[in-house]
């Protein structure tokens, strides 16, 4: 009998073997592991982002030309603003060094832009990451805020050497800086719980008591630039519901976040030029 | 252990991971996920032998630990443990039975789903409601895609066995 239930019991003995040879391993081994196994699935992942692209390539090619010269004068319409904001940008640019150094002060943080295809998106109630194109072939680092056309996606968490896992703003787990568009006053930002076939949300902490937002008169909230992550005046979201919060002293409300964070295709990493990594030899 | 029935099993697991992400990539604008744990582990506990399945098990686990923000070793600790419950109750299961086959998978991709909710707790029960859409979404896709995964697993495992047992015929 007792041999009986030893048998019963070997799988988990087993099992238990395993595990508790696994939880003694060092910690670089497991590290080196786990890039292991990400490497060798990365072909994979570049793969089927690779595919995606030429499916539109060909879905693209089958509009016809008539289309083709609408999109093509849009297109040039859009290009005119841009080359009006950029020229204005220079401007601006040019007007705030000239500030800086009659008033001595540091210069501010600059950025290389490095626009990435996204791979993969991996959205749960667990977790919400996106893989990109880009890793240590093109210099990106660890930490590396990451936007789109409607601001902050997130940041750079595994850089790997050829693709980078970036963490959204709407995953539980991230906390960052904000103020509302027009005040100084920093506020906690968090990203929430995502409902599905919604929007994305977040929560905001410790707002003041005089700001009022409602989803009829929402606020801006963007980026405070505390932290050193992000720079400053970047979107967030828009706060739609602030009350008081059980302090009495804040307020806390919801964030509506840009749907568009759901169906990423392309981003841009803010590689900061102070923390440059060098590129590899190609 | 049979490193090649490792390697064999092993295989079709790479292939599930890649699928599951795919599925993923699609659904993120909807906000919905997929989840496959119970797929990982079913037809390998309930028809394969013990060391090499527990060992192809694992090396799933490792790979869907490697692209996510767990502990690594989760997945592989969870899918072990619920590849040796699948085992050891395998005798009183119909192998051949494609519902049966299916509301296994289904009992360990539950199973498998809350255990992982629990190490993560994701923002406490404001969390529920998402999770209880993820968590259907993954039950009605894995509800569809068994009876086909088992027989990929089953046809790739006959095969290479044929093509295995012929040249070893043939050098004799």
């Amino acid at each position: 009998m007792p041999s009986r239930r030893f048998d019963q019991a070997r799988p988990f003995l087993t099992l238990g073997i395993i595990l508790a040879f696994w939880l003694v391993l060092p910690a670089a081994l497991k590290s080196f592991v786990r890039a292991s196994f990400f490497e060798l699935t990365a072909p994979i992942t570049l793969a089927a982002s690779k595919v995606r692209d030429l499916q539109e390539f060909w879905a693209l090619r089958s509009h016809s030309k008539t289309e083709l010269i609408e999109a093509g004068r849009d297109q040039a319409r859009i290009n005119a603003s841009y080359e009006v904001a950029v020229q204005q940008t220079a401007e601006l640019k040019a007007e705030i060094a000239r500030l800086e150094e009659l008033l001595r002060l540091p210069a501010r943080d600059q950025y290389r832009l490095e626009h990435a295809r996204v791979a993969r998106r991996d959205f749960s109630a667990w977790w919400q990451r996106i893989v990109i194109r880009k890793g240590r072939d093109f210099g990106i680092p660890a930490g590396a805020p990451v936007v789109f056309s409607g601001g902050v996606v997130g940041r750079v968490v595994e850089v790997r050497a050829t693709t980078a896992i970036v963490e959204l703003i709407t995953s539980p787990g991230v906390r960052l800086a904000g103020v509302i568009e027009g005040d100084s006053r920093p506020i906690s930002f968090q990203g929430g719980n995502n409902p599905t076939f919604a929007p994305p949300t977040g929560i905001v902490e410790l707002m003041p008591l005089d700001i009022i937002a409602s989803p009829t008169s929402p606020k801006r909230l963007v980026t405070s630039g505390y932290g050193g992550v992000f720079p400053p005046g970047l979107t967030l979201g828009t706060v739609i519901r602030a009350e008081l919060g059980s302090d009495g002293l804040h307020k806390s409300g919801e964030v509506r976040l840009d749907e568009r964070l759901g169906s990423l295709n392309e981003v841009t990493v803010l590689v900061p030029l102070n923390v440059e990594v060098p590129l590899p030899a190609r | 252990m049979n490193l090649r029935r490792v390697a064999l099993l092993t295989g079709p697991l790479v292939l599930l991971w890649a699928l599951q992400t795919e599925v993923n990539h699609l659904l993120s604008s909807r906000q919905l996920f997929f989840f496959a744990g119970g797929l990982h582990v079913a037809f390998i506990a309930l028809t394969q032998p013990f060391g090499p399945g527990l060992a192809a098990v694992l090396v799933g686990g490792l790979l869907c630990d490697a692209a996510t923000p767990v502990a690594f070793g989760t997945h592989a600790a969870l899918f072990g443990f619920a590849h040796n419950v699948i085992f050891r109750m395998r005798d009183r299961i119909p192998k051949d039975d494609t519902v049966a086959a299916a509301l296994l998978a289904l009992f360990a991709n539950f199973g498998l789903f809350l255990a992982i909710s629990v190490v993560l707790s994701p923002g406490g029960p404001a969390a529920w409601p998402r999770l209880a859409a993820d968590l259907v979404c993954s039950q009605v896709i894995v509800a569809l895609t068994t009876p086909w995964f088992f027989s990929l697993q089953g046809r790739l495992i006959d095969l290479v066995e044929a093509a295995l047992a012929l040249r070893a015929e043939r050098l004799r």
